[in-house]
């Protein structure tokens, strides 16, 4: 059953709970089921009904993206969403109040059912986040109540940083913006839920939508507006679809069955769009680098990935903001000492410098030299930035990489696996951005092509925030690979660093036309890195160099990933068939690309 | 690991070896037509798609990633045990022609 319910006192429980499944999803047979309950609701015995998770870390995820790839028309869409949408609204329309009681992750969807509810709460807990993944993931317009129903509740301007700009809420950010009715502790929830409950018999509250619509200043929309419209331009109908839908959100129109179709319309167009599919495949991509990476994991694996200081595993997420630049590795010999000898449930993971306290300043350098970079480790270049991946590199035990990647997912992150010696695969990733710039730079290519041509591409994300990304300076990079590059002769480093500041500064898009040759050069330098790893066994599966390119570099959504686009024949063909694009390449990579096309088969994804 | 990428496999054994890795992500014994739609009559969801994905690699021994075969319907209904038939066997050809 992917419902179950049960009254508790004056109060109807609903929980979640898809089967043979580690997330809800909210799939057809679960929006019937919903349906057919909330008619039953007698608010004679029923003061309110309470939506909770019987998942220790899923709210509820999505609706089934094959759902999304079946719309061919927008009358089929109305069709094929009918039960979801039904459910949603008989949420709305329930004759007591409604509460949704987070606890984990709340995605898409996730995020518009809530918003359907009367009241919302939501535990405290490193899973708990609220995100809406369909324009920033998928490139479509949402099409449950999303548009509608949030800019009432947390004003248009912070409704527009969650459906475009796909900011990630944890629990007390999203009270803070109104999302929330409380947030309650991980440890005493269940309590403090209890005492909350007579507050949610009360009559529904009132939405604030034209207080806070007034709230929205002008210069907000034009901001918003020049935003989009610097976009590349085959993303720029859906953001500006959204946008508009917002709009209307905001203002005092009701939600009901016209608005709802309104939305869906806008939906069904934006679904059908080709970057839209593209980007939809991308999910299989990520979940295959998901299961690969948790592959071995045992029945007994941790709920929670215990960080030695129990309320850091609580703040940490919070706490990490505030810490000083510093390069985290971690090593793994406490775990295995502790899982061993005493088959405890907890993954213990000790900073470098053995500090009790995750996560503090070590004396790690921020970019360790080779000797210094520990045999085993998890690896987070992106923490300043928030980027959620991290590298588990040479965990010899495949249990102990299993559950330490369980445990990272399961916190939002994504999770690469690696091994061998001689450094991280993603400081590779990183040089080898840095010799396609350098490349780029030597062959007097200006920053404001680069930008412009990336953008052209499709790129949201420029090379000033993949150095964000890796926690390290751009100019300082690209001074260092010019100047280093024996190969192509000595060369002025305060030149290239030059160039990589103005490189840094150059805003998103100008006049200046774009060059796909620069892409390409680029595109080749990463191929060239991801195949020498493959070879090299350094990582199992292409996707994890395709989840790496998405999350550290921002790969774009419309072209799916790095190696389902840069292929063999998409390498023969466009770069080392054409003299421009190979001029622009160190002879050693265009070298390793030939050998890549020309000889080496596909390699088991398991090998190594 | 069960083969290598280099073995040419033949039409009856990749029916049969993907009959019975369907079943082992299904993790139940039925009759499977080549009929059958996988969300229709199979119930599969996305996410198990990516088991089964995943699943496919681990018994041929290649790159199986099933979203091109995915995006090859124009209705995820449309997806059915013989239609993956015909892909693994052309992503199976490919590999072995490299």
């Amino acid at each position: 059953m992917s419902l179950t319910c049960e009254t508790r006192g004056s109060f109807l429980q609903v929980w979640f709970d898809t089967p043979n499944s580690e997330i809800n999803i909210f799939d057809h047979p679960t929006a019937d089921a919903l349906t057919k309950i909330l008619a039953m609701v007698d608010p004679k015995i029923h003061k309110a009904v309470l939506f909770l998770s019987k998942k220790p870390a899923s709210y509820i995820n999505g609706v089934g993206l094959l759902l999304a790839s079946a719309i061919k028309n927008a009358d089929e869409a109305v069709k094929l969403t009918a039960p979801t949408r039904m459910a949603y609204l008989a949420v709305k329309n329930c004759v007591v109040p409604t509460v949704a009681v987070v606890k984990g992750s709340c995605f898409g969807c996730g995020v518009e059912f809530i918003s359907h509810c009367t009241y919302r709460v939501a535990v405290e807990s490193l899973e708990t986040t609220f995100y809406m993944t369909e324009i920033p993931d998928y490139l479509f317009v949402p099409a449950f109540g999303g548009t509608q129903l949030l800019p009432p509740l947390v004003g248009l301007e912070k409704a527009t940083d969650l459906v475009l700009w796909g900011e990630k809420w944890d629990a007390p950010t999203a009270k803070r913006f109104g999302l929330l009715t409380e947030t309650l502790s991980l440890r005493n929830w269940e309590k403090e839920l209890e005492k909350l409950l007579p507050k949610f018999t009360a009559k529904k509250k009132k939405a604030k939508k034209a207080a806070r619509a007034k709230k929205t200043h002008s210069t907000f929309w034009k901001k918003t507006e020049e935003r989009i419209y610097s976009l590349p331009p085959t993303y720029q109908k859906p953001y500006l679809d959204a946008y508009h839908l917002l709009q209307i959100g905001a203002s005092a129109e009701a939600f009901n069955e016209l608005t709802s179709r309104r939305e869906l319309k806008v939906s069904a167009e934006s679904v059908m769009r080709l970057e839209s599919k593209m980007a939809l495949s991308f999910f299989f991509v990520r979940q295959s680098a998901r299961l690969i990476s948790e592959k071995g994991r045992g029945e007994n694996s941790p709920a929670i990935l215990n960080l030695s200081l129990p309320k850091a595993a609580l703040t940490w997420g919070k706490s990490l903001v505030a810490q000083p630049p510093e390069t985290f590795i971690f090593n793994l010999h406490t775990y295995k000492q502790n899982s061993e000898a005493a088959r405890t449930a907890g993954v213990f993971i000790e900073t470098r410098n053995s500090e009790s306290i995750p996560f503090r300043v070590g004396s790690a350098p921020v970019r360790p030299a080779k000797s210094e970079i520990p045999s085993h480790g998890v690896y987070w270049p992106g923490y300043q930035s928030q980027c959620r991946l991290v590298e588990i590199r040479n965990v010899v035990s495949g249990q102990a990489r299993a559950d330490v990647a369980f445990c990272f997912n399961k916190m939002g992150f994504s999770t690469i696996v690696s091994q061998g010696d001689g450094g991280f695969f993603l400081d590779e990733l990183w040089r080898n951005t840095l010799r396609g710039l350098a490349a780029l730079y030597e062959h007097s290519v200006s920053p404001e092509e680069v930008i412009n041509s990336l953008c052209d591409f499709g790129f949201l994300e420029f090379p000033a925030t993949w150095a964000e990304r890796f926690g390290v300076s751009l100019a300082s990079g690209i001074s260092r690979m010019a100047s280093g590059d024996a190969q192509r002769g000595p060369q002025k480093g305060d030149k290239a660093r030059a160039w990589g500041s103005r490189l840094q500064k150059t805003p998103r898009i100008n006049t200046t036309a774009p060059n796909l040759l620069v892409v390409k050069a680029l595109i080749a330098y990463w191929m060239s890195g991801v195949v020498k790893t493959l070879s090299d066994s350094k990582i199992a599966h292409l996707a994890f160099a395709d989840v790496a390119a998405r999350e550290m570099l921002g790969f774009p959504l419309s072209h799916l990933s790095l190696s389902r686009f840069a292929t063999k024949k998409w390498l023969k063909n466009e770069v080392l068939a054409s003299a421009e694009v190979v001029g622009l390449l160190n002879p050693e990579v265009a070298d390793e690309l030939r050998h890549y096309t020309d000889f080496e088969s596909v390699r088991s994804p398991r090998q190594g | 690991m069960k083969a290598a990428t280099s073995y040419q496999f033949k039409r009856p054994e990749i029916e049969d070896r993907i009959k019975s890795t369907i079943l082992k992500v299904m993790q139940k014994t039925v009759a499977l037509r080549k009929a059958d739609s996988f969300v229709a009559v199979l119930g599969f969801n996305s996410l198990r798609m990516v088991s089964l994905s995943l699943a496919l690699e681990e018994e041929f021994g290649c790159q199986l990633l099933l979203n091109d075969w995915i995006a090859s319907a124009d209705d995820p209904r449309d997806l059915t045990v013989g239609s993956l038939y015909d892909y693994v066997e052309k992503v199976l050809a490919d590999s072995a022609n490299q």
